[in-house]
């Protein structure tokens, strides 16, 4: 176990890059810091580079776009709006500009994801309104152009009532690359206060009819009501299905999702595991590098991992916990 | 799965060293416990979590709704000093790094990561070459994927190869000479030899079937220390006694030299029998040397039971130990099970005194568990559960207590010998299972044991060959590995990154990769390498990209700043070489041929007003600028700039440079400018919208009213 870090007592948000070799922080204060590992000395320690001040709240969630555009951050703020960031070379120094904000009027954002498609880099926005926005890159050097490829809402409105709706987070996961290319599919679950509107959703875009459709709900019966905190989409390295972790309001879930070959059929998801060891929330999962192991934490403030038997069985295998518990 | 659990770490984040500490049982989970200094730290509002390469988990300990100024007293603070970043009050939120399993990654708590990456680094090329022999074998006998009988015999040769990698062994010892200084290292590497070899002999080695009793005679002389690890065994008593026998100087009457002697006579150690008898006052004959056929032994050793000798022999210690030594040779249970200790003795000590290991080969799973039952002591039940299920062939206990001791490298090199001959273990390894997401035993643990690898810079490089070995995911996680390379800063990482994934025809990943670095640098004010990768990268999109963005900058350039001028038209001649469908690039070279002889012209002049170079200059420029004004030739956005470079020719001082008809048409590309802008062309409203834009559309006007007019009276 080795400390990489000390952060400040405000920091407020964390990210790793594609390889782990930089920190993005955001704090408390409105700043972000980005940490890089110390040169020489063979150690892991981690210095803070760069830093700026960003925003005049606190910086609510941080997140790094792919490298194939260079170094990206993604951050949003108390006022809801989200701004983008990148590394840059200006007389013989990096340092980080800030390139566009995307900003909706009387609302914010509860989520963003990058996915990094063939079409190039994409930006999906969980708005608190219910409406999910998907920003395309236009010039794939430039950073500061970007156009909304599609909006749509998440939940569709039956009963005309959704403007009694709130939505108070929400959570995305793209599917990861398969052999560097990644597909325009996306898990996305709000959570509100309509116990119906609870569920995770896969969305895809259909090339057929150039939209985003709802192709899968991880939804299993009798457990409508759970609210969903957090998602994962494993890297598929080679199995038939894919992996999905859900951490909800009382379990960390684990779905397999079965994409067909024929096209236009709809994936099938099946429900392999409920594991209640947290007794409670679920605030966040995240799935290692080959799917293999899975860590959650919850409001027992344990970090639980979880690993399938060869049975194909998942169970706990370790936890991390504070000496004093 | 091994890769996670089985460790449990102490406070100060190093591996509990205790006896039972890595072999947590199956059924409960690892715990890993956080640093004191995070446990004491006012209790987080949230940990985020994160993976790194492999088994490495980072978790960010935030607390972000406690104001800075109630930040804790905590003095793990690690002010770095550079007062932009790091916290200024100490304590604060901290990122840890947990190398999963990465302590157990070998079983081996106590030995040094150095030794733990000799072992890795040369237990490579053996399961390469078992590898490779196996693929050719196979290739050989036409894809029946069937393997030839003598395949245990490349295996066999593969498990001596590891063999030797692992801790040396001195077989002339004779477990007597134990070596004081022996590590805890030492012992634990020998106790995993110690498991190594026993599989081999009863997994691979099909010559040994008719004299196991003998190997594991040998193999007792070179690991019964081993075993003294977790629980007595005769080798610790003999140790013992080693100490005590040279200060006693009639051994005959110490009742401890005859039960030493009986114990290394139960377990075959003829040699350090005959040692023994040496020290006694009165040793004469050496009759006790050979082993030989069977009942000829017994009906000796019975005849000496009944022999004159002892009514002649007056010494009563020796009497006694003697009886105690024919006992054994006659195959006393009792007898036998007092001079030995752990249960594996015990067992030899049955093959060679109460029935010949050939007559019992099939029960002798009961045997040993007899045998076991009768020596049980509190020890590591794992360790003695495994040596139990490698004797009795039992591959689904090997493997999983082999998991619970030694974790993923051993797991992911000992299926080799399960497999070299038992059909049921092959079965068992090599089937595909579908709760392994379509994969078999076989493969899962090299899959395992890559991730580990790759969770340590100096041994990620190694993961490659044993993820080629694995047909379903092997290829999936190779590339998840080398894309999780730190490449954008490293070129010699890079390279190595690019080398791998051409040896193992991941193109995917070299491409996405040289993307990655092309734009880094690209980015990064490193303009030539970012193209070169992005050429590599036959990246098409962002090359043309990158041709517009120059083609822009051209316009901004000034005529006099040569440097950053030829820097451009480098960049310029790199993208010619791959890019020629990128739009633009024509135009491109024919300005910059334009803006060259524009220098050219300022160079003669500044150097003598009349050089005759100077006209020839002019008209060469004036040629250009017409190339440019080609229809087609030049997008629109760049029009003004064009015409605004012409001025200096339209004002030629010694005579006119453009005449009446070259004139009329930078008129009309004037024309057009100011009529696309009317229209609301974004590009001619972009090009000609700032007040500098203005000012040169005016300067341009003039020059083309003087020229035109000039012109006009010349002709």
């Amino acid at each position: 176990m080795e400390k990489l870090a000390a952060l400040e007592a405000t920091a407020s948000s964390t990210a790793w890059n594609y390889c782990g070799e930089r920190l993005a922080v955001g704090t408390g204060e409105g700043a972000i810091q980005v940490w890089e590992k110390e040169r020489g000395g063979g150690g892991s320690s981690f210095s803070c580079i760069h830093k700026w001040q960003a925003y005049n709240g606190p910086v609510v969630k941080i997140i790094w776009g792919s490298p194939e555009y260079g170094d990206v951050v993604a951050s949003s703020s108390t006022d809801g709006n989200i701004s983008l960031w990148e590394e840059i070379e200006e007389n013989d120094q990096s340092t980080w500009r800030k390139c566009t904000q995307f900003e909706e009027p009387h609302t914010a954002a509860l989520d963003f994801q990058f996915g990094n498609c063939l079409t190039g880099l994409k930006l999906v926005v969980a708005w608190a309104d219910g409406r999910v926005k998907v920003y395309d890159m236009l010039d794939t050097l430039d950073l500061k152009q970007w156009q909304l490829q599609a909006d749509f809402l998440n939940d569709i409105v039956v009963d005309g009532k959704s403007e009694r709706r709130s939505y108070s987070a929400a959570s995305i996961a793209w599917r990861p690359p398969v052999s560097s290319i990644q597909q325009p599919i996306f898990a996305l679950a709000y959570r509100s206060n309509s116990l119906l509107h609870n569920v995770a959703k896969v969305w895809e875009f259909l090339d057929a009819y150039q939209r985003w459709s709802p192709v899968a709900e991880l939804r299993a019966p009798g457990e409508e009501g759970d609210s969903v905190n957090s998602l994962s989409w494993a890297t598929n390295i080679g199995r038939p299905y894919e992996l999905i972790a859900v951490g909800s309001s009382c379990a960390v879930l684990i779905w397999h999702l079965e994409f067909s070959q024929i096209a236009g059929e709809k994936p099938i998801a099946r429900r392999v595991a409920r594991l209640t060891e947290h007794n409670g929330e679920v605030w966040q999962v995240e799935w290692d590098m080959s799917g293999m192991t899975l860590a959650s934490y919850g409001s027992d403030g344990v970090v639980r991992l979880w690993q399938a038997n060869i049975d194909g069985v998942w169970q706990q295998q370790a936890i991390v916990k504070s000496a004093k518990d | 799965m091994p890769a996670v659990a089985a460790a449990s770490m102490d406070e100060s984040g190093g591996a509990t060293s205790s006896e039972n500490g890595h072999y947590t049982p199956q059924n409960l989970p690892g715990v890993y416990q956080l640093p004191r200094s995070l446990g004491e730290m006012q209790t987080p509002s949230m940990v985020c979590i994160a993976w790194g390469s492999g088994n490495k988990l980072r978790l960010s300990f935030l607390q972000h709704s406690v104001p800075a100024a109630r930040s804790n007293t905590g003095t793990e603070g690690a002010e770095r000093g550079n007062g932009n970043g790091a916290s200024q009050s100490g304590g604060g939120a901290a990122v840890i790094e947990i190398e999963l399993g990465g302590r157990a990654a070998l079983g081996l708590d106590a030995v040094e990561d150095a030794e733990k990456r000799r072992i890795a680094y040369g237990s490579l090329p053996a399961f390469a070459l078992l590898q490779n022999k196996r693929k050719m074998l196979q290739q050989a006998k036409e894809f029946s994927g069937m393997l030839p009988d003598d395949w245990w015999e490349h295996v066999l040769e593969y498990s001596y190869n590891i063999s030797n990698l692992l801790a040396p062994t001195s077989t002339t010892s004779m477990g007597l000479q134990l070596d004081k200084k022996s590590r805890k290292e030492k012992q634990e590497q020998t106790l995993l030899r110690a498991v190594w070899e026993l599989t081999e002999i009863f997994f691979v080695d099909k010559h040994v079937t008719s004299w196991i009793p003998e190997k594991l005679v040998d193999w007792l002389t070179v690991y019964d220390r081993a075993l003294a690890r977790t629980e007595p065994t005769v080798q610790t008593k003999l140790v013992a006694l080693q100490h005590k026998l040279p200060n006693i100087q009639f051994p005959e009457d110490d009742a401890d030299y005859w039960e030493g002697a009986c114990s290394a006579l139960a377990v075959g150690w003829l040699d350090i029998v005959i040692k023994f008898l040496r020290m006694h006052g009165s040793y004469r004959l050496d009759q006790i040397d050979n082993r030989q056929a069977w009942e000829k032994w017994r009906s000796q050793v019975a005849k000496l039971d009944n022999s004159m000798f002892w009514s002649e022999c007056n010494h009563h210690g020796t009497l006694l130990g003697l009886k105690k030594l024919l006992q054994i040779l006659l195959g006393n249970v009792d007898a036998l099970i007092t001079a030995t200790c752990h249960w594996i003795e015990l067992l030899v000590a049955h093959f060679l005194y109460i029935v010949p290991f050939s007559m019992v080969a099939g029960e002798i799973l009961s045997i040993a568990r007899k045998c076991k039952q009768l020596k049980h002591v509190s020890g590591n039940e794992n360790l003695r559960e495994l040596l139990l299920a490698i004797i009795s062939n039992d591959t689904e206990i090997v493997l999983a207590e082999c998991s619970q001791l030694f974790g993923p490298w051993m797991m992911a090199h000992v299926v080799e010998l399960l497999t070299a001959k038992s059909t049921h273990a092959q079965a068992l390894l090599l089937e595909e299972r579908s709760a392994l997401g379509s994969i078999s035993l076989e493969e899962l643990h090299r899959v395992i044991y890559a991730q580990v690898l790759s969770s340590h810079h100096l041994t990620w490089q190694l993961s490659p060959t044993y993820l080629a070995s694995c047909p379903k995911q092997g290829c999936g996680l190779l590339e998840n590995v080398l894309l999780k390379q730190p490449v954008s800063g490293n070129s010699r990482l890079f390279l190595k990154v690019l080398d791998i994934s051409r040896l193992y025809d991941l193109g995917v990943v070299g491409t996405a990769l040289s993307r990655v670095v092309g734009i880094h640098n690209w980015k990064h004010g490193r303009r030539g390498t970012g193209i070169m990768w992005l050429q590599q990268a036959r990246d098409d999109l962002r090359l043309a990209a990158i041709a517009n963005q120059l083609a822009d900058s051209v316009t901004t350039f000034r005529t006099d700043d040569i440097e950053s001028f030829q820097h451009l038209e480098g960049l310029l001649d790199l993208l010619d070489s791959e890019v020629r469908s990128a739009q633009g690039l024509s135009f491109l070279h024919r300005y910059r041929d334009f803006k060259n002889s524009l220098h050219e012209i300022r160079e003669y002049r500044s150097s003598d007003l009349c050089n005759p170079k100077v006209t020839v200059a002019g008209r060469h420029a004036a040629d250009c600028l017409l190339q440019l004004l080609k229809p087609g030739a030049s997008p629109l956005r760049f029009w003004l700039s064009i015409l605004h470079d012409s001025v200096d020719l339209l004002e030629w001082p010694q005579q006119v440079l453009l005449n009446e008809v070259e004139t009329t048409t930078l008129m009309t590309y004037l024309q057009e400018l100011k009529l696309a802008e009317a229209r609301g062309d974004v590009e001619a409203v972009n090009a000609l919208s700032s007040e500098q834009a203005k000012q040169q559309l005016d300067r341009v006007r003039l020059a083309l009213a003087l020229n035109l007019g000039r012109a006009i009276l010349q002709s």
